[in-house]
């Protein structure tokens, strides 16, 4: 999950966390770091289980892992 | 500072205007005749951009003072196209997809046709380096370039059928 | 050169109609940026700074405010103090503290050039006198350009509240470094150390522009009531309102942006520099106001691309196994933090290869010069760069040709891209196979010259995209949508339309609506636009025809279930209902018939290039000639054939200039040296060969008509082909850019 590890989880690469939803997750992860909260909407980005997910709504139900990307910018 | 009073031919009209001495012809004919077909996109001769043709000879209208068009002709993208009838090299860049934003794209064709006009077989070396004052950033002069020349045989093709 | 099993038939897709807009561009009636005119309105100018770094101390503006003509003084007292707030209207975020000070300086000035006043009056001759009657007292602050300068220990620090992100502890002192970002796997000292073949080598490049023709104009008109529209041409005109709305402290619904025809981008034109201003010229005059940037300024003032430094080590086995790499590097950032290069910069390094063990870190480094914009493929070009130039010194080594060096080590469908999430269907090895059989691979190299390869990739990307498509009474096709056509969308959206629908190509119109009248749509960058609003356009060119079916079915009496939709009529048994017919009945069907889409897609794919670059070095002079350039890409599947072929050739030439001409030159005094044309040198006509092209077509599965993104790619790889040419050419590596005359001359005489 770089960058965004070393800047708001203490360069933890991996983190279990049950999460009904990717909303729910986002929750989760503000939980732990307020900062990611206010900047998730706008830098994060998803995939599930190796899909980009850009609706957070949809259910994790079953999914084993979320990667969590930084935006990139295109020209 | 008064303005002058400046009398010119613009692709056949007669036209007036008042601008100050130090006013471009391109400042004149965008500002003063609405004739925004000519882009100014450096101010410094170096794009082409604002090519227009006067008293025969292609210029950069940036770079001429309006009142230095007294008394003579000024031809523009606006007059390229007779009536509602394309001129061959304005539908040979269509065809050809020779442009992309399509700004510089006036400029290319005054060019193109004042090219045309006194050398009707260009080879391709000739037409890059005729058109070697205009910029285009968009599609590598590729298009552009195939598009002239198949206007240039056309044209020729043209005359022979007239003649 | 394609040859997918279930190989699609098309009437349209794929073919060259001319553009709908094309009439209008090529007679000069297409209204750009700076032709468009609003009634009443002023002129307005801007003052900019003189010093590459210093405090304002002060700026007094009485004198060019009493000046007859002059309706209105702006400076940064007149923005709203704009705290950090990110909003995302391009596909990144943008923090409105620094995006405000692009527009205009507040308190401190970053750069030459940077806006410290403007001036609305009733001529432009009279907005430039009150300019020259504006005194600023400026205290001039020692100012650092170079990455390496920046990062020195002495180096003057640009801001003291910028402490670099991305280190494992929280650094305590601010720096210049404003980012380190890195992808570390497997053990790259022990995979490099074990390798049969390894190069390590710094190159180095210097920022360079987008260059759109175009100059930077808008006209902004701002109401008593608060409500204001902005007249511009841009990349993405929601963007535009977003930046504006939010720097200004406004609603949205009270700004309506009207998208005017845009002369180029490149990514340069996805942010604000000129409205914000002209909005607050406009309120404080009254009546709307145009400013327009001349050319130095859009040098001095608006986005480059990064300049860089790489250090980078890559080694492979005796077979050609990529084993590992080793790369640090360091890009320009400008004068403000947030610049994105440095993200794809790491990501993309390798991205296109197999590397088991990778040590990969970027860092983006301030100065004072203007702050780092998106330039086609931002921040993948530089890092390519060095990445293929040291694939080409391990092909030489290990006595390998160029392409099968790659072809080995290759990423495939399935296997994960640089960010963990597997690659779909991507057309690489068929690009590298097609660039193999091309004659240009197998012809000799003619004497004196040398021929290089290299290859690239990008992402690519999706995001949100409204459309609407109407039927007129007469059976003739109404597509509205949101995203600036830059380069013939309008064409691709049109062909995509009738192909669905089964009409012809001239029956469609292609309308791009202001940000009031079609729903959002992202900025016409990252390569999305035939993707995703093409995916918009056709889902609700869908909606249409599910609605035609139910009026023929209801018009039979039959249920809709049974109804088909073929070649642009309803069909039921023998029974046929054209478009045209129902569209003329609506008036007793139900009413008028429209749909639209709003989509947001994410199954976008990467796209892949393979360059071939012949080039003729003059040993004389130094100067350095293309001879032969040829484009091999998996685009997908091509809409508009000639839009396509034209993004793969321009996007070549600008990664051409780029490699030998193309670059900032500063002086001592921190001023650029070099801001026009003329000094700028972009490839001319008479530079450039033609660009031959080769179109692979692998299509994307996710996209009705296999539409991948084609725009970007295509600027990747040159950089290192051209590098790689001269190189073969002179037998001296290239790892400096711009490999100008003078350079290379320098290099020629050293080796004797």
């Amino acid at each position: 999950m770089p960058p965004f590890d070393r800047e708001f989880f203490g360069g933890e690469g991996v983190l279990e966390i049950e999460a009904p939803t990717l909303l729910a997750l986002v929750d989760r992860l503000g939980d732990l770091a307020p900062d990611f909260a206010d900047q998730a909407e706008a830098r994060a980005a998803f995939a599930v289980d190796g899909v980009f997910a850009p609706d957070w709504t949809r259910s994790l139900a079953g999914v084993e892992e979320v990667v969590l990307l930084q935006r990139v910018a295109g020209g | 500072m008064n303005k002058l009073l400046v009398s010119t031919t613009v692709n056949g009209d007669p036209q007036q205007f008042l601008c100050d001495p130090d006013t471009s012809l391109l400042d004149a004919l965008r500002e003063e005749m609405d004739l925004t077909g000519s882009k100014e996109g450096c101010g410094s001769g170096d794009c082409g951009a604002c090519t227009v043709v006067l008293d025969g000879k292609m210029v950069c209208a940036c770079l001429v003072l309006a009142p230095e068009a007294e008394g003579r002709q000024v031809s523009t993208i606006e007059g390229v196209a007779e009536g509602g009838q394309l001129h061959p090299i304005q539908r040979q860049f269509l065809e050809h997809g020779a442009l992309q934003c399509g700004f510089c794209t006036p400029g290319f064709i005054v060019a193109s046709k004042a090219l045309l006009d006194h050398n009707p077989e260009p080879s391709e070396t000739e037409v890059r380096y005729w058109l070697a004052g205009n910029l285009c950033r968009c599609t590598g002069y590729d298009k552009i370039v195939r598009a002239v020349m198949d206007a240039a045989a056309e044209l020729r093709q043209d005359r022979r059928t007239a003649a | 050169m394609n040859a997918p099993e279930n190989k699609q038939q098309f009437r349209l897709v794929g073919t060259r109609p001319v553009r709908p807009d094309g009439v209008e561009k090529v007679t000069g009636k297409a209204i750009y940026s700076p032709d468009f005119v609003a009634p009443g309105m002023l002129q307005g100018a801007v003052l900019r700074s003189p010093h590459p770094h210093a405090h304002i101390r002060g700026i007094d503006t009485k004198k060019a405010e009493a000046l007859a003509g002059v309706k209105g003084v702006v400076t940064g007292q007149d923005f709203p103090q704009a705290a950090d707030k990110l909003v995302a209207g391009a596909e990144s975020a943008s923090n409105l503290r620094w995006v405000a000070q692009k527009c205009m300086a507040i308190g401190k000035v970053y750069y030459e050039g940077q806006a410290v006043a403007a001036v609305a009056a009733t001529s432009q001759a009279i907005a430039e006198a009150a300019l020259k009657l504006i005194e600023v007292d400026y205290e001039v602050l020692p100012h650092v350009i170079a990455i390496e300068d920046a990062l020195a220990q002495d180096a003057p620090v640009l801001h003291d509240d910028v402490f670099t992100q991305g280190l494992a502890e929280k650094p305590a002192k601010p720096s210049n470094a404003s980012m380190r970002f890195a992808i570390e796997r497997g053990d790259a000292k022990a995979a490099i150390a074990g390798a049969a073949a390894s190069f390590t080598g710094c190159f180095t490049l210097q920022p360079v522009h987008q260059g759109y023709i175009e100059p930077h104009a808008c006209v902004a008109q701002w109401q008593a009531d608060g409500q204001a529209q902005i007249w511009c041409s841009s990349q993405g005109h929601f963007a535009i309102r977003a930046m504006t709305a939010g720097i200004l402290q406004i609603g949205i619904a009270d700004i309506r942006v009207h998208p005017l025809e845009i002369g180029g981008g490149f990514g340069g034109k996805t942010t604000v520099y000129l409205e914000p201003v002209a909005m607050l010229l406009s309120k404080k005059a009254g009546r709307p106001v145009r400013l327009t940037m001349k050319r130095t300024d859009i040098f001095r003032s608006t986005g480059p691309a990064p300049g860089a430094v790489i250090d980078i080590t890559l080694a492979a086995a005796a077979d050609g196994t990529l084993l590992g790499t080793e790369i640090e590097f360091k890009y320009h950032g400008g004068a403000f933090p947030g610049a994105n290069e440095v993200y794809s910069g790491v990501g993309g390094a390798v991205g296109h290869y197999r590397v088991p063990n990778a040590s990969i870190v970027g860092w983006n480094v301030l100065s004072n010069i203007p702050t780092m914009h998106a330039y086609r493929a931002p921040g993948a070009p530089q890092i390519n760069f060095a990445v293929e130039s040291a694939m080409d010194e391990l092909a030489a080594q290990l006595g390998i040709d160029p392409i099968d060096l790659r072809l080995k080590n290759i990423v495939h469908p399935g296997e994960p891209s640089a960010s963990g999430v597997p690659l779909g269907a991507i057309g690489y090895a068929e690009a590298l196979e097609a660039a193999k059989a091309h004659p240009h691979w197998s012809s000799p190299v003619e004497a004196g010259q040398g021929r290089g390869v290299a290859c690239g990739f990008w992402g690519n990307y999706g995001g949100p995209s409204t459309a609407s498509v109407k039927l007129g009474e007469d059976g003739s096709v109404l597509v509205t949508e949101g995203s600036p056509d830059i380069g013939g969308s309008r064409a691709s959206m049109a062909i995509m339309a009738a192909e669905t629908l089964g009409v012809a190509y001239e029956k469609v119109r292609v309308t791009i609506a202001d940000t009031s009248s079609i729903g959002f749509s992202m900025v016409t960058g990252g390569s999305r636009t035939t993707f995703a609003t093409g995916k918009a356009v056709i889902q609700a060119t869908e909606g249409v025809i599910e609605q035609l079916k139910d009026r023929a079915a209801r018009t039979w009496g039959v249920d809709v279930a049974v109804v088909t939709w073929e070649d642009g009529a309803a069909v039921h048994g023998d029974q046929r209902l054209t478009l045209a017919q129902i569209a003329a009945k609506t008036g007793t069907t139900g009413g008028p018939i429209s749909a639209e889409a709003v989509v947001d897609p994410h199954d976008f794919l990467p796209g892949f290039g393979v360059h071939i670059c012949d080039t003729a070095v003059d040993r004389e002079t130094g100067h350095v000639l293309v001879k032969r350039y040829t484009v091999v890409q998996d685009v997908g599947r091509a809409i508009h054939a000639d839009y396509v072929e034209g993004q793969m050739q321009g996007g070549a030439v600008q990664g051409i200039g780029w490699a030998l001409n193309e670059a900032y030159v500063y002086d001592r005094s921190g001023k650029l040296d070099n801001a026009g044309f003329l000094d700028y040198r972009m490839p001319v006509a008479s530079d450039m060969p033609m660009i031959d092209t080769v179109m692979v077509e692998v299509p994307n599965p996710a996209h009705p008509y296999g539409v991948k993104g084609v725009g970007e790619v295509p600027i990747v790889p040159p950089l290192a082909a051209v590098g790689n040419a001269v190189s073969r050419a002179t037998g001296i590596r290239m790892h400096d850019l711009p490999i100008s005359p003078d350079r290379v001359y320098g290099l020629l005489r050293a080796a004797e």
